[in-house]
């Protein structure tokens, strides 16, 4: 520039020029010589400049002085970035491709040098992950145990939404559930995000909605242009609306949004605007370049607790699972008791003879137990009694049955068969036997009727039969006689009659059962006098006995007579005691059963 | 790819019958009366493309004038929808053309003349649609009570916008 201005200066002044103008210069040969001139002129007007554009010329083909020139510039060019958001968006892609390209080909340098970055970033992350953990854990403990935890259990019952869902309506301040980045002049959806949990239409059909209703609201209430819808609200939901040049953000937020949430949905416009400007003005459909601002909506999904969710203390903490641990602790004891309770009775169902346990079952802590009950058997309930089950928590179902146990056919042939007083009866193998002073006429009778009983196969008695009874009370008379006389003496009258009476009762007996007696009357003598007088005294003395007895005849018993002179004493000894009892008669008596006589 | 389009045309003539017979919605009709537009969504593939159709069904008057036109911004498409048994509604059809332009012209457009079930009681006449098809126009005849040329019209003008 300041050789093209001392060339200026060479020009000739005003005056000289008119000079020129008014008289040419001598020109020897006219067209070699304005060539000539001219060049000169040339060099004289443009020759600096010329100089320059060689060295120009030279810069530009030159490629090592090219790149030392542009190296001086280029720093000074990424220092300017700040003001020109298009250089760093220019080599944006080349940095990318040249970290791809080098990872490509070895990712151990970048490694190496990315390493002292990693490791705190890493850190970092997991560090904050950890913090987010540790406050929904500690909340969700603050929630589970505070009364306002259990109401909002109930409300959530109540209304069937999610508890989650109370919780959070409950501590919310706000949230923004949805941002929606619409492209303003069509209202087609460019962008969408949405909170975790949150839920929403069809997003498209949503974001051409909105503009429509943001349409609407300027057409039907005649607002200045550049003036728009930027909130509406719904209930608890509002949608707050930022306007940019080309797109609009939506945001649906749940409760009451602060003032600030405008601002920063205004900063998220502009930034997407410097972002995505060319993309927005020329949109014509594809979303594919507006991922890039999903960043920029994930930021805005802000959710805000109240404060005020004061913490639980920890003593009421501790307080709480105590008693919900000792809460725990007595309801597993009183199942356990109960269960040992239950096991107690249905153990002494088990041994409780004449009931047998088919089936039990327990729900809701009832029990039910099924089974079979002979009629003798115990009331199975007032087995429940000493258990310390309460009887209506117990039901049972008892179907009738005959037990086989000794004691229950026993029973049942008490209930059937009435023995007399001094009777018993017990039960063995099929065969029930009586045992004590059964009457005959009882004894047929229980002959008859035992075997109709379950499990009774034969019955059997033991004991002295009636006419056994009344045998051995006629064989312990004794009719006492003078000393060598066989006539009856007064006094023996009594003996007599009882004897009579006795034999009156064998005929009754014996006539039940169809059997039959023959009755030996015994004469019998002391031990004084000869052999030859004592059996012939002792044969009298039986016969008059025998003829007395006999008056009037008995069916079924015969008298007989025998002597024995002092063969069979009543007593040893030799007193005139002795001998007294010694003279006597005596009965003896033969019963034939009546299958003997077949 | 996403493509706004608009169905246009005066009251009765089958517009959201003509919608309703081609997508399956989601908001129920009150919207359609309280701000005017009902929208809906369908992805039709054309041309090798993925086209998400958002679809603007005006409410529509006999009174062109009173449809609200900037609900025709960004669209890059739109249905003149005319009922045959009606020649007003050609006119109509075409008023509201003339306006559309102005708000996205060379946006791509289809005329739907409907009710094509009740040809017989046609007032459109057949000589009119001839005139339309010479000057470049895309007519259809359709019907939303059988679905004639319905699929035809949503996939005729999905291509046409991607050509333009
Ligand atoms: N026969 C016949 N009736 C139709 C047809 N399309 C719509 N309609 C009827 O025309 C009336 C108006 O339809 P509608 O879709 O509400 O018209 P819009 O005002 O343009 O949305 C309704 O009663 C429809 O049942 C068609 O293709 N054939
Ligand atoms: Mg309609």
């Amino acid at each position: 520039m300041a050789e093209v201005a001392v060339g200026r200066d060479d020009v000739p002044a005003h005056g000289e020029a008119e000079r020129h103008a008014g008289a040419p210069p001598p020109d020897p040969t006219p067209d070699a010589s304005a060539e000539g001139q001219f060049a000169e002129l040339r060099s004289l007007l443009v020759g600096p400049e010329r100089r320059d554009l060689d060295a120009l010329r030279d810069h530009v083909h030159d490629g090592a002085v090219l790149t030392r020139e542009v190296s001086h510039v280029l720093p000074e060019a990424f220092a300017r970035r700040g003001q020109d958001p298009l250089l760093a968006r220019s080599l944006a892609p080349m940095v990318e491709d040249a970290i791809t390209s080098s990872v490509r080909r070895d990712p151990k340098p970048l490694a190496d040098a990315l390493f002292p970055v990693m490791g705190p970033a890493i850190r970092k992350a997991i560090e904050h992950m950890l913090a987010s953990m540790m406050e929904s854990f500690n909340r969700t403990v603050e929630q589970s145990l505070s009364w306002r935890a259990l109401r909002w259990r109930w409300t959530a019952w109540r209304t069937g939404r999610s508890f989650a869902e109370v919780v959070l309506l409950n501590t919310l301040k706000y949230r923004v559930e949805q941002v929606f980045l619409i492209h303003g002049e069509s209202g087609l959806l460019l962008q969408h995000v949405t909170a975790p949990g949150a839920t929403g239409q069809d997003a498209d059909q949503v974001s051409a909605m909105l503009t429509a209703i943001a349409d609407f609201v300027k057409d039907s209430f005649q607002v200045g242009s550049g003036e728009h819808l930027d909130a509406f609200r719904v209930g608890d939901l509002s949608v707050t609306v930022e306007q940019g040049p080309y797109a609009v953000l939506a945001g649906v937020v749940r409760g009451a949004a602060p003032p600030d949430l405008r601002q920063s949905f205004r900063e998220a416009v502009e930034s997407i605007h410097l972002l995505l400007g060319t993309e927005l003005k020329d949109y014509a459909g594809d979303n594919t370049p507006f991922s890039a601002a999903r960043p920029r909506l994930d930021a805005l999904l802000v959710t805000q607790l109240r404060d005020d969710a004061q913490r639980v203390p920890y003593w009421r903490w501790a307080i709480v699972s105590a008693l919900v641990l000792a809460g725990l602790g007595a309801w597993a004891f009183l199942g356990w008791r109960d269960r040992q309770r239950w096991a107690t009775y249905l153990d002494r169902l088990a041994r409780e003879p004449g009931l047998v346990v088919l089936s039990t079952a327990s729900t809701n802590g009832r029990y039910v137990v099924h089974g079979l009950r002979d009629p003798l058997a115990i009331e199975p309930a007032t087995l429940i009694d000493g258990s310390g089950l309460a009887r209506d928590r117990v039901e049972g179902v008892w179907e009738p049955f005959e037990a086989q146990q000794p004691e229950f056919v026993t029973r049942r042939a008490m209930a059937l068969l009435h023995p007399p007083p001094g009777v018993s009866l017990a039960y063995r193998d099929g065969v029930l036997s009586a045992t004590g002073p059964a009457s005959d006429r009882w004894l047929v009778d229980a002959e008859r009727l035992a075997p109709a009983l379950t499990g009774v196969l034969r019955f059997d008695y033991a004991g002295p039969t009636a006419a056994a009874q009344i045998s051995r009370k006629l064989e312990a008379l004794s009719i006492l006689f003078p000393k060598g006389h066989a006539e009856i003496l007064p006094e023996q009258t009594g003996t007599l009659t009882t004897a009579a009476s006795l034999l009156t009762q064998l005929a009754d007996a014996l006539r039940i059962r169809g059997a039959r007696a023959q009755v030996e009357v015994r004469g019998h003598t002391d031990s004084d006098g000869s052999d030859e007088a004592n059996g012939p005294l002792g044969t009298a003395r039986a016969d008059a006995v025998k003829r007395i007895l006999s008056v009037p005849p008995l069916d079924g018993i015969t008298l007989v007579t025998h002597g024995v002179g002092p063969a069979e004493p009543a007593t040893s000894g030799t007193t005139e005691h002795d001998k007294v009892l010694n003279r006597r008669a005596s009965l003896h008596v033969s019963i034939i059963e009546p299958e003997s006589l077949h | 790819m996403q493509k706004k389009i608009c169905l246009l045309g005066g009251f009765g003539v089958g517009k959201t019958s003509l919608v309703s017979r081609y997508v399956h919605s989601i908001f129920s009709d009150k919207y359609m009366t309280s701000v005017g537009v009902k929208i809906e969504k369908k992805s039709v593939h054309v041309k090798g493309t993925d086209v998400d159709l958002v679809i603007w069904d005006i409410y529509g008057q006999d009174d062109f004038q009173k449809v609200r036109m900037s609900y025709l911004r960004g669209a890059s498409g739109y249905f003149l929808v005319v009922d045959g048994t009606r020649a007003a509604t050609l006119d109509t059809a075409l008023a509201l053309h003339d306006s559309a332009q102005q708000v996205v012209p060379g946006a791509a457009f289809t005329l739907l003349v409907n009710k094509a079930d009740l040809v017989s009681q046609w007032e459109v006449r057949e000589d009119v649609l001839e005139r339309l098809r010479t000057k470049g126009w895309r007519v259809l005849k359709t019907s939303a009570k059988t679905g004639d040329e319905v699929d035809q019209a949503f996939l005729g003008l999905a291509r046409a916008m991607l050509e333009t």
